[in-house]
């Protein structure tokens, strides 16, 4: 009974049978029909919001930097502790683990036992002084060798220098495991390291990381509250446009869509300005550094904002943008309603 | 197609812009519906378009009760029925063909159909060859046209117009009604909210008469 106003309105009659579909086929094409409507009105929405973006360049790039450095904060803190982290490293294993071996370990067992420790794949290189070289060190260097001469044993034990391969550093679990497993070594009397500082060190740097997540939980709340507040405007400036879609039967999520997408682009932007915020800060500092590390001794080059903090930077700012826009949306597009 | 079964409808604050309303309009009937300005018009094509609900009573709309209708299926509903506005509620901000292409896109229709669809309404108001302009430069007359366009381009069963002529000199006016004739000759319900009296007297249609929120002429006994 349906009756079809269109054949007037049209400049060529329509082939009537084309169209008409029975039965489960003609449901499926439908609901074909539907989800290729559905993935067009992404693929348009994608395509608008960014010449959206790109129609007014200067603010969008403003509020992308208001992201950016939002986002650069914590993420700079946090490339600074895993540069702070990699120089503690490096200086720490500097230093050597010292292993006492037992008086009464025969020289053949010392032998196996070097050659145990040289198959250890956290065990760099080490030097066996033995209990000889030991006391001749000692009467040579400390001064007290005419006290030792009244003894009538050697006090000291057979030594072995031992460094550990540079990946141990700022993990001092593998340390401990690595302590633990020499001195269970039947020869081995002790093993000294001084972990202390290092420990210390490291509970630092575990404020710190905590300090740059706590910084990037507050700080993300207001990249949220930015990005709502941005997307509140741009649903004011289209609100003609959503009464108009509304009255043609536009669905919220119809709606909805075109001020997510311009969310996730300046979340996405914002996170990319962030990156690289951060390697420029790394590349102006990083020689200055390097330099004051040359004085030092060491070595230590400060690495910049890797490919995994570009994925996590993109990603935190992608889903905050989406996140903010989203809160936005519902709460003030559903309130725009035909008057 | 259009029943309306003793609705009222009362605004918070008392005031009621519709009392105890009730008529049916015929699939493919043309009216009018008149009265003073207040006197309930947009409040009932409002009851109809679903941005307002009635107070008491029920509004069908081919057998469906629209007091049933889960919120969700307003849109779905909406993109049945064609309205026309007084302000024509066109956007500025983009071409002519954009502005009727718009309940397609909504809508989702294949895209293949679009261009030949709009085009054709475009033709049927006569303003094909303005279709990459904006709006804003055209005629108050022309705007009018365009939004029928869009009101008509997917095809509805029911078309509503609220005050389609008001700034409209005469002869326009003329024009627009002959367009409203047009579509309700291939089937379509044509609902036409005016205070223009003069207008409609020689087109001799079925005329609800509302004044202060009553039918007072027009209903399904006259």
């Amino acid at each position: 009974m349906r009756p079809d106003p269109g054949n007037r309105i049209q400049s060529k009659p329509r082939p009537a049978a084309k169209k008409q579909a029975h039965g489960a086929s003609g449901v499926r094409a439908r609901l074909n029909n539907l989800l290729a409507g559905y993935v067009r009105h992404h693929k348009e929405t994608v395509h608008t919001s960014l010449a959206r973006l790109k129609a007014a360049p200067l603010q969008s790039l403003m509020t992308m930097l208001v992201i950016a450095i939002a986002l650069a904060l914590p993420a700079s803190l946090h490339t600074l502790v895993d540069n702070l982290r990699q120089l503690g490293g490096e200086v720490e294993f500097s230093a050597r683990m010292t292993v006492f071996l037992r008086h009464d370990a025969s020289q053949q067992q010392i032998d196996e036992l070097l050659v145990t420790l040289k198959a250890m794949e956290d065990v760099d290189e080490l030097a066996f002084v033995s209990r000889e070289e030991a006391l001749a060190e000692f009467s040579a260097t400390s001064g007290f060798g005419d006290v030792l001469g009244l003894l009538d044993e050697n006090p000291l034990p057979a030594v072995v220098l031992l460094k550990p391969v540079a990946e141990l550093g700022g993990d001092p679990a593998r340390v401990t495991t690595l302590i633990e497993t020499i001195a269970r070594q039947p020869q081995v009397d002790d093993v000294a390291i001084d972990l202390a500082w290092l420990q210390r060190l490291q509970g630092l740097l575990e404020v710190g990381r905590k300090l740059a997540w706590a910084l990037g939980a507050a700080l993300g709340l207001g990249v949220l509250l930015i990005m709502g507040n941005t997307i509140r405007l741009a649903i004011e400036n289209r609100r003609d446009e959503i009464v108009v879609v509304k009255l043609i039967g536009g669905t919220n999520g119809y709606v909805r869509r075109p001020f997510l997408y311009t969310g996730l682009w300046y979340g996405v932007g914002g996170g990319a300005m962030a990156w690289l915020l951060v390697w420029l800060a790394v590349v102006l500092l990083g020689g200055t550094a390097k330099e004051l590390a040359t004085q030092y001794q060491s070595s230590f080059t400060p690495t910049g904002p890797g490919f995994g903090n570009l994925v996590l930077l993109l990603l935190s700012g992608g889903v905050l943008g989406l996140l903010g826009a989203w809160i936005a949306v519902s709460q003030y597009a559903r309130q725009i309603e035909p008057e | 197609m259009i029943r309306f079964d003793s609705v009222s409808k009362r605004y918070p604050g008392g005031h009621e812009a519709l009392s105890s309303l009730s008529f049916h309009l015929q699939p493919g009937e043309f009216a009018f519906l008149t009265g003073h300005s207040g006197a309930g018009k947009s409040t009932l094509l409002k009851l109809i378009m679903l941005m307002e609900k009635p107070s008491q009573g029920q509004v069908l709309i081919n057998g469906k009760n629209l007091n049933r209708l889960h919120h969700s299926q307003i849109p779905y509903y909406r993109r049945r029925v064609g309205v026309v506005f007084q302000n024509h509620h066109l956007l500025f901000d983009r071409s002519v063909y954009d502005n009727v292409a718009l309940p397609l896109q909504v809508s989702g229709h294949p895209h293949g159909e679009i261009p030949r669809r709009v085009r054709a309404a475009l033709d049927k108001v006569g303003l094909l060859d303005r279709e990459r302009v904006n709006p804003i430069t055209l005629s108050s007359g022309e705007q009018q046209r365009v939004g029928i366009a869009r009101a008509v381009v997917h095809k509805p069963r029911i078309l509503l117009a609220d005050e389609p002529t008001g700034n409209l000199d005469p002869a326009l006016s003329a024009e627009i009604m002959t367009l409203f004739r047009d579509f309700n000759q291939v089937g379509v319900t044509v609902l036409i909210a005016t205070h223009d009296i003069a207008l409609i007297a020689p087109m001799g249609c079925r005329e609800l008469h509302l004044q202060q929120g009553r039918l007072v002429g027009g209903g399904d006994e006259a």
